[in-house]
């Protein structure tokens, strides 16, 4: 787990060119590149998907359906660089029918306050560590659902479409950049004032 | 790239603890998508519920439904947790038609035949990743191609 976490980080710049990488090498008739490609971007799918709130359930058939489409469907695709931003929106798509389908919002928040509940006093470096952690989990959740939504899918795909992602925020493609920089704005006015709430 | 703001770097690794990926999901995406079934030509049936219920009698177990759908179709499978490793599978298909039902697991292919009331069982299965393929014997049915399940846990 801890590898993984490492791995993706080193990588967060470069997952996409390493993602074209493989599925040019599929696409060149080496299949164990198609494993590959799924490792790599599974994760990134996984976390877009799960921003329009589906339970987990629903979260991993949408990521399945993704891939099978890919499979089905790679022809479209005319530049193998373009395969992560395709994934993506293929998934955020496929994310936004189902959510709008089941309307089923609520196991969520209960799964992920659950897996966060046990917190464990440590070294001092550790409580600052959980600390700020903390502060952000609450600041972002103090965020409307749509500033939510849309900072977790830019976090994990700096390059979306636009397009699609109005569509499936329900926002004009106009409104996406001033939206974003409002959201993250508000973060850290939220950041702040959590930094600071000791003195009230 | 440049003007990314470190925030979100910590926003990514705030989901990646709280909401990580099931360590399962790229077992299940290698299942779902390898195998012979690639060139198949075959319409995807969603994941639309699935939700446990306790057995009325003591003995038989845990059972569950899992519901998927397509279009007009509506495949429904109650699946009995009766034995360790086994699961008993009843199905249904909404509207009906008689079709041929194949279950692809990792080591195994399994079949049973649905008359016109589109009902099907399977009386023990192993239990583990399972995709299920259903294909109309009526020639005149519509899609003519078959219909597939992600793959799931049974």
């Amino acid at each position: 787990m801890t590898v993984q976490k490492a791995a993706d980080k080193s990588d967060e710049g470069s997952v996409w060119e390493v993602s074209a990488r493989h599925f040019r090498r599929w696409r060149t008739g080496e299949h164990d590149a198609l494993d590959e490609l799924v490792r790599s971007l599974t994760p990134i799918l996984w976390q877009v998907v799960r921003s329009y709130r589906l339970d987990r359930d629903q979260a991993e058939d949408v990521v399945q359906t993704t891939w099978l489409t890919l499979v089905r469907r790679h022809e479209s695709i005319a530049e193998p660089q373009a395969v992560g931003a395709w994934l993506m929106t293929t998934a955020r798509r496929e994310a936004w029918r189902v959510a709008k389908l089941a309307e089923r919002q609520a196991p969520m928040d209960d799964e992920i306050l659950t897996a966060r509940l046990p917190h464990h006093p440590g070294v001092d470096t550790e409580v600052i560590a959980a600390d700020e952690s903390d502060q952000l989990w609450h600041s972002v959740h103090k965020l409307s659902p749509r500033c939510q939504r849309l900072l977790r899918i830019i976090a994990f795909d700096d390059r979306p479409d636009y397009t699609s992602l109005a569509e499936s925020l329900g926002m004009p493609i106009g409104s996406i950049g001033p939206t974003r920089g409002r959201c993250l704005a508000k973060l850290k006015d939220l950041l702040a004032a959590e930094g600071s709430s000791t003195h009230v | 790239m440049s003007e990314r703001d470190a925030l979100l770097g910590d926003i990514a690794a705030m989901w990646r603890e709280a909401d990580p990926m099931p360590a399962d999901l790229v077992d299940k995406v290698l299942v779902a998508i390898g195998g012979d079934n690639l060139d198949v030509e075959y319409e995807l049936l969603h994941l639309v519920e699935r939700s446990r219920e306790l057995e009325g009698v003591r003995g038989l177990g845990d059972a569950y439904t899992v519901v998927f759908s397509s279009g007009p179709y509506s495949l429904l499978l109650r699946v009995g947790t009766h034995a360790a490793g086994r699961r008993r599978v009843d199905g249904w298909l909404s509207p009906p038609q008689s079709m041929t039902v194949k279950v692809t697991q990792q080591a195994d292919t399994r079949y049973a035949d649905a008359d016109e009331t589109g009902r099907f069982e399977f009386e023990w299965l192993p239990a583990g990743l399972s995709r299920f393929w259903l294909a109309f014997t009526d020639s005149a049915a519509e899609p003519d191609h078959p219909f597939a399940t992600p793959a799931f846990e049974l």
